[in-house]
């Protein structure tokens, strides 16, 4: 063979080598921590625009999720129209269509209610579900056989106590039932959540702190700035709010608790004026009383500075779906609830 | 085939070899010796002598080739999901050419492993993100490997050789005058500089005859690591205003950019074994292996940015952009690892041929510690069952004086379960459940001279 042949038939060798090699593996569905960051859903996403309901001059609000099957989830959520509210059921499929119109799932039927029933969370229990809400007087605890139809308990749940540094009344409750029956029961006031405990749902509520060296009660999540906000103004330095508590089972043995929340900046000038950033957060623990919160809000919407109030749901081991109350339309005229996605890591950037 | 040499050797030349890490280590390498566990320092005498431990290429006494060829299916699983973890398959064999030198038997041996699907794999990940860190990319490589072994005793076989890999190094470089208001009138002339530089490393290995039929043997891998390094600069002058412009603001500086990515290491390892004859029909081997992880370094990038402008005095609000810090990488704190294997061969005499049976096994504690930080570099211990057949002819005809041997093995990795917990409750990654299996298949066909 003459040399340009043995060039030809080289390069021919080295080229085929490289064109015959399959795309480039990467390694697909790796474990993911589910701690987003988060993208709103937009109009086109939604079969019915920003939200996935609307009712003219009705305000819906403070979804809770609770999964039903791989692709059903019931929304619990507080319908408001005026000062009147009361919690309101709707079934989703695939985080995206409602199976049905949303139904009414408990009014305010005592006194005590006041007017206002709303902030549901609802937990599954050893006898059916458990459904937390609070009013006007307090939090709310009721029960029900199938999760549609809810009955309430006479007395409330739990009330303020000024001193235990429920400054304001509680507000937003969300609920965990422990596979052993135990109860685990967070909720706002003041401007920062806390938490109380019980052994059954029929055992009173045990107030928590989660550092007892001190004389004072601390919150569970309490607003701070951050060494890593850098000499900004921290996500969560305002205020937080709006929690929703999970535990979830790892496959490795452990329980860890998720704990979402909208978080409200301290202001911070702006164009001559004052304004805050309003964002939702997420914070971790081991054993549901010492949280540390996540670096970084898992959401932070310009085209929405509304949102709050989120509860998630994973539709399979890495994506995992956000509802949370946010503006049904550019200009704020109605508010409903929002979705928002966190796809995980499904697929890492593919090698040539 | 002679008259093809050149065109492979040059095509092997052209191919950039840099990819990380051994696929033999991980599979063995020729069927024979694979279907025994690779507990074959003190026994082998073919052509994966080249791999195993190039003095047993000295025990040939008549020329050899072998062709084969290995395909390994990774089922790796986290959290009971599978990872999609490319499978390794491609060519092996090789040659082994014994001789005479100053009257001393000697062989020269060539092994070579070929992937069919891509020959050099570079993966530059951050260090968050989990990956089976000696699977996945690290066994995407190709293997060549020259050898020499002499017999100075009967009893003694003495080899060394050297493995061929190569290195990427590069640098660009940009000089001229930018300017900031009409970029597309910049004069700018740029340069590049590229290097494969050839790593070689080390192989020795002998062994012993000693009596009652038992031999022993020492094999010696060296270290070998491959650096992708690439460096830019961009030097010149940012011109505010036409570059023409004699009055227009110049501001000078230089912008660097230097990457470096660890794309492949092979720990250094010690092998000794020993094989037992103890009759014609059957022998028995064990190895033990030792392998120096503790020196693997974390593969991930560093990227290092350096700017440096000369601002000229007077200009208000004008100043130095800030460059990004190259980020911390947590240390890899491997730990070395003891591999034991071993195998059994029985050989039947089926009339002048023969037919054998091989078993092996060998246990590789994984060198990866506990990850509970930002790392996630996942492997399990594994347990590796292996079995074989093998079916020599022995002079078929005057044609084929010598023999024709048929090898096929198959191994099973079963990965142990294991769970990674982490320290912190928002780790970006958190716990998760590792396991898997490996199922290892090949095939040489051998043909020996007389």
């Amino acid at each position: 063979m003459s040399p340009r042949r043995h060039l030809a038939l080289a390069l021919l060798l080295a080229l085929g080598c490289g064109t015959t090699a399959s795309p480039g593996g990467s390694d697909s569905n790796l474990p993911i921590g589910r701690n987003g960051p988060y993208r709103l859903l937009d109009g086109q996403e939604l079969p019915s625009g920003l939200c996935l309901f609307r009712e003219n001059g009705v305000t819906f609000e403070d979804p809770a999720v609770l999964p039903l099957d791989l692709h059903r989830i019931a929304i619990y959520f507080a319908r408001r129209d005026g000062a009147r509210r009361s919690i309101r059921r709707v079934v989703v499929v695939d985080a995206l269509r409602l199976e049905s119109e949303p139904e009414e799932a408990l009014a305010s039927s005592l006194v005590w209610h006041g007017d206002s029933v709303g902030a549901p969370d609802v937990a599954i229990t050893r006898d059916g579900f458990a459904m937390v809400f609070d009013t006007p007087a307090g939090l709310g605890l009721a029960t029900s056989p199938d999760g549609r139809i809810w009955r309430a308990r006479e007395q409330p749940l739990l009330t303020a106590d000024s001193t235990a540094g429920e400054l304001t009344p509680l507000r937003s409750p969300t609920i965990v039932v422990l596979p052993d029956g135990a109860v685990i029961v967070a909720y706002e006031s003041a401007g920062a959540v806390w938490s109380a405990s019980s052994a059954s749902l029929d055992a009173p509520l045990r107030r928590v702190d989660p550092d007892t060296r001190t004389t004072r009660r601390e919150a569970l999540l309490a607003p701070s700035d951050d060494s890593r906000d850098a000499g900004l103004v921290g996500y969560a330095s305002g205020a937080i709010g709006d929690p929703s508590l999970r535990a979830e089972e790892s496959l490795a043995g452990r329980t860890l608790y998720r704990l979402l929340f909208s978080a409200r900046s301290a202001p911070f000038g702006l164009d001559g004026g004052s304004t805050f950033n309003r964002t939702l957060g997420i914070a971790g623990s081991f054993d549901g009383i010492h949280f540390s919160r996540v670096e970084a809000a898992v959401l932070t919407s310009r085209t929405d500075p509304t949102v709050r109030a989120p509860s998630a749901w994973s539709d399979g081991p890495l994506r995992t779906w956000l509802f949370l109350s946010g503006r049904c339309d550019s200009g704020g005229a109605s508010e409903g609830i929002r979705v928002a996605v966190a796809p995980g890591n499904r697929r890492y950037p593919r090698t040539p | 085939m002679r008259a093809y040499a050149p065109s492979l050797a040059l095509a092997l030349a052209l191919i950039p070899l840099t990819a990380p890490a051994n696929p033999l280590d991980m599979y063995g390498f020729l069927s024979r010796s694979t279907s025994l566990g690779g507990a074959v320092t003190a026994d082998v005498g073919d052509v994966s002598a080249g791999y195993y431990n190039p003095a047993g290429l000295a025990r040939l006494r008549a020329f050899r080739a072998e062709v084969g060829y290995l395909y390994a299916a990774p089922s790796l699983t986290t959290d009971g999901r599978d990872n999609s973890v490319d499978a390794t398959h491609g060519f092996v064999g090789g040659i082994v050419a014994p001789g005479r030198i100053f009257g001393l038997p000697f062989a020269f041996g060539l092994a070579v492993h070929v992937p069919d699907d891509r020959l050099s794999q570079v993966r530059a990940l951050p260090q968050t993100q989990p990956r089976w860190e000696l699977y996945s990319v690290r066994l995407q490589r190709l293997f060549i490997a020259a050898s020499l072994a002499v017999s100075p005793w009967r009893w003694l076989r003495i080899g060394a050789g050297l493995v061929f890999m190569a290195s990427t190094r590069g640098s660009f470089d940009i000089s001229g005058r930018i300017s900031a208001t009409q970029p597309t009138n910049s004069a700018l002339t740029h340069g590049v500089d590229a290097d494969l530089t050839a790593v070689r490393y080390l192989q020795a290995g002998v062994q012993v005859d000693l009596p009652s039929n038992v031999t022993v043997g020492a094999a010696f891998r060296d270290e070998f690591r491959l650096d992708t390094a690439l460096v830019a600069n961009l030097q010149g002058q940012i011109v505010i205003g036409s570059i023409s412009d004699p009055r227009a603001l110049v501001i000078p500086g230089h912008y660097g950019l230097s990457s470096h990515v660890l794309t492949a290491f092979q720990p250094r390892q010690v092998a000794l074994g020993a094989v037992w004859r103890i009759s014609p029909v059957l022998r028995v081997m064990a190895d033990v292996t030792w392998v120096q992880w503790s020196r693997y370094e974390n593969p991930t990038a560093t990227l290092e940015v350096a700017l440096d402008l000369t601002i000229p005095a007077g200009i208000p609000g004008l100043r130095q952009p800030s460059v990004p810090q190259p980020a911390a990488r947590e240390s890899m704190r491997f730990h070395d690892t003891f591999v034991p294997r071993m195998g059994v061969e029985v050989t039947t005499p089926v009339g002048r041929h023969s037919l054998a049976f091989r078993l092996g096994y060998h246990f590789d504690a994984t060198p990866v510690p506990e990850q509970p930080g930002l790392t996630n570099f996942i492997d399990t211990s594994r347990h590796v069952a292996a079995f074989g057949l093998g079916f020599t002819l022995q002079r078929l005809s005057p044609m084929l004086p010598g023999t024709i041997s048929l090898d096929i093995h198959a191994a099973m990795q079963l990965l142990n379960s294991r769970s990674i917990v982490k320290a912190d409750p928002n780790d970006p990654v958190g716990d998760y459940l590792a396991s898997g299996t490996v199922l290892n298949v090949g095939t040489t066909l051998a043909m020996g001279f007389e």
